[in-house]
């Protein structure tokens, strides 16, 4: 049975368990993760743009929910509790892979592999010219723009997950969207 | 929506994981294994912690709780053991990162020191105390008062009645608890022939007590080769105990200038023991030999705590002094004041320590000054200990209280030696009137 990843619709704070107390952080991990493993494998594979890494994201996420679930205050926060993990694991591969980049170690070359199989193939080919053009990038600012133009998401919103002021995150997607004209005409 | 918006939705629409049962389930148990590497990997660590805890622990613990019945063996902070063969024949005097010291009262015991030159290990036996230089050994307490000592590895020195011998490693020895009646307790026999074992000390004469030379004084040069003279040395008005010997009995005290066992024609104190190497010197020898670089330096093995008597540890002083050492002639002058305070000569420790300290710590030297006139006695020193009062009071910068004591002395000594240098300081100040 398949299901169709959330819409990234915003990071709307969502209840677990929409009948138990405001004040009560009681969380059932396994309903954490059926109810958000989808979303974090969408965010995941827009922000590090591989989907062979994917899986291994959303583990890693999940892992630290779950040593880390103490530190969680807001029951309603759990979605962008998740996003804010799932943002700095991301940022933290993306620039290990820059680094083997660097020194010429990182031959992943199979763009073709993240457009859906069932999009048309000019878009298709605008995500494989993206998703190139986006590996040009440092991470904060593929992180940034990720997150405004293919997570749809607020400016406030990124500047909570990435932890720092909305003044920042307003000149890291400027600068990303300079360097991605320079190398993706859109 | 601009176009570029259009686009942006349209490629992210296209951008989506495909997502299903079997990959959820797949994902969950990767998380599963995740949390069970990272328990095996902290409870790995935790193990490893415990067990580094436990073997500090272990290596730290001190010398064995006394009374322990089954297990005699007492182990010490920095790793020596000592193994005696009964229980509660081993008692420690002393243990702290300088000295370990530990009385076998009887029986045998194995020792195996840890080498450390900052901390020195030593045994007493009976009379005879073996001092440790890093080794494995074992010394046997005797009932008839004999001790056996046996070294394995290293080496160790045995001060006994009659001499100072150096075990190397396999080498061992019996040594005599208790001077032998038939032997002069100041005298053995050594390899190489007889050599005096006690030190001598010439007294300063009558009235120097009161003028002692100054510290830097320069020692006269010692004779030539003392060691391989074998006539008698020079008189000496007194004789006095070594430090490193036991404390002297009665018999001892007041004896006149010992004479050389070949020269008297007495049997030797004992026979050195099989395998010895050339004995070692005590302190107090190489003091009589004037060789007093030498003797400063094995004094610094030695605690001044284990220096027995008044005169011992002003020679011990003295030692220091005319090796040019005159600062590390205080912990013995200081252990005169404390430890032998009747003691005739404790007015002269205190004056010479005082004399000492104004050379840099001018404060304490007043203190010392006004405290030598406070206890009276030593008539001879009381006006030398004003004038010189006055002079620390001054260079302590206490001007006022030194033109004050400056006008004691003067009305105390009218004629005395040092009222010329004390008008300086009644007249108008001036702080740089020389030392009396």
């Amino acid at each position: 049975m398949s299901h169709p990843p959330p819409r990234a619709s915003g990071l709307g704070l969502v209840s677990v368990d929409a009948h138990a107390p405001q004040d009560d952080v009681r969380v059932d991990f396994d309903a954490l993760y059926e109810r958000f493993a989808p979303y974090v494998a969408s965010i995941g594979l827009r922000l590090l743009g591989r989907p062979d890494e994917v899986d291994d994201l959303i583990q890693e996420v999940f892992f630290t929910a779950h040593r880390k679930m103490h530190q969680l205050k807001e029951r309603d926060a759990v979605k962008s509790w998740l996003a804010t993990i799932a943002v700095r694991q991301a940022h933290r591969r993306l620039r290990a892979r820059r680094m083997w980049s660097f020194v010429g170690l990182d031959t992943w070359d199979a763009f073709h592999t993240i457009p859906d199989p069932g999009a048309s193939p000019q878009t298709r080919a605008e995500v494989i010219a993206l998703f190139r053009a986006l590996e040009t990038l440092p991470p904060a600012l593929r992180i940034a723009w990720t997150l405004k133009h293919l997570e749809g998401e607020r400016l406030d919103a990124i500047a909570l997950l990435c932890d720092c002021s909305t003044r920042t995150i307003k000149r890291r997607i400027r600068q990303a969207q300079e360097l991605l004209e320079e190398v993706w005409h859109d | 929506m601009t176009d570029r918006a259009k686009r942006y939705e349209a490629i992210r629409d296209a951008v989506r994981p495909q997502w299903d049962d079997a990959r959820a389930a797949r994902n969950r148990a990767g998380v599963d294994r995740l949390r069970r590497r990272h328990l095996l990997t902290r409870g790995g660590g935790a193990l490893v912690v415990a067990a580094l805890l436990a073997l500090v622990a272990y290596h730290s613990l001190g010398p064995a709780a006394p009374g322990e019945p089954d297990d005699p063996t007492v182990r010490f902070s920095d790793g020596s053991v000592a193994v005696p063969d009964a229980p509660g024949s081993l008692i420690v005097e002393a243990s702290s990162p300088e000295l370990i010291l530990v009385n076998l009262q009887e029986g045998r015991s194995r020792f195996k020191v840890t080498p450390d030159p900052k901390r020195r290990f030593v045994v007493r036996a009976g009379a005879a105390r073996v001092t440790v230089l890093g080794t494995s050994f074992s010394v046997e307490h005797r009932s008839g008062g004999q001790v056996q000592v046996q070294v394995s590895e290293g080496r160790v020195r045995v001060d006994a009645p009659g001499g100072t011998w150096t075990l190397n490693s396999g080498e061992g020895g019996e040594f005599p608890g208790q001077p032998r009646a038939d032997a002069s307790p100041h005298r053995a026999t050594t390899p190489e022939g007889p050599d005096e074992r006690v030190a001598t000390h010439q007294e300063p004469p009558e009235g120097d007590d009161a003028t002692p030379r100054a510290p830097t004084e320069t020692p006269q040069p010692p004779p030539e080769n003392p060691l391989a003279e074998t006539s008698a040395p020079p008189e000496r008005p007194k004789a006095r105990a070594e430090s490193s010997d036991p404390p002297p009995t009665p018999e001892r005290r007041g004896r006149g200038p010992a004479k050389p066992q070949a020269a008297a024609g007495a049997p030797p104190a004992h026979e050195p023991p099989e395998g010895i190497d050339k004995p070692a010197v005590g302190w107090g020898q190489l003091a009589e030999e004037r060789r007093f670089k030498e003797a400063a330096q094995l004094l610094t093995t030695i605690e001044p705590v284990e220096i027995q008597g008044a005169s011992a540890l002003i020679r011990a002083a003295e030692v220091m002094r005319f090796a040019g050492q005159p600062g590390r002639a205080l912990a013995y002058l200081e252990a005169v004041e404390r430890r032998y305070p009747q003691d005739a000569q404790a007015p002269l420790a205190l004056f010479w320590r005082g004399r000492i300290l104004l050379r840099g710590q001018p404060c304490r030297a007043a203190e010392v000054f006004a405290r030598l006139q406070r206890q009276g006695g030593a008539a001879a020193l009381q006006e030398d200990a004003l004038a010189r009062e006055v002079t620390a009071l001054a260079r302590c910068g206490r001007l006022e209280q030194a033109r004050q004591r400056a006008r004691i002395y003067e009305r105390r000594y009218p004629q005395g030696h040092h009222r010329g240098a004390m008008r300086r300081y009644t007249d108008p100040p001036d702080d740089t009137a020389e030392e009396p």
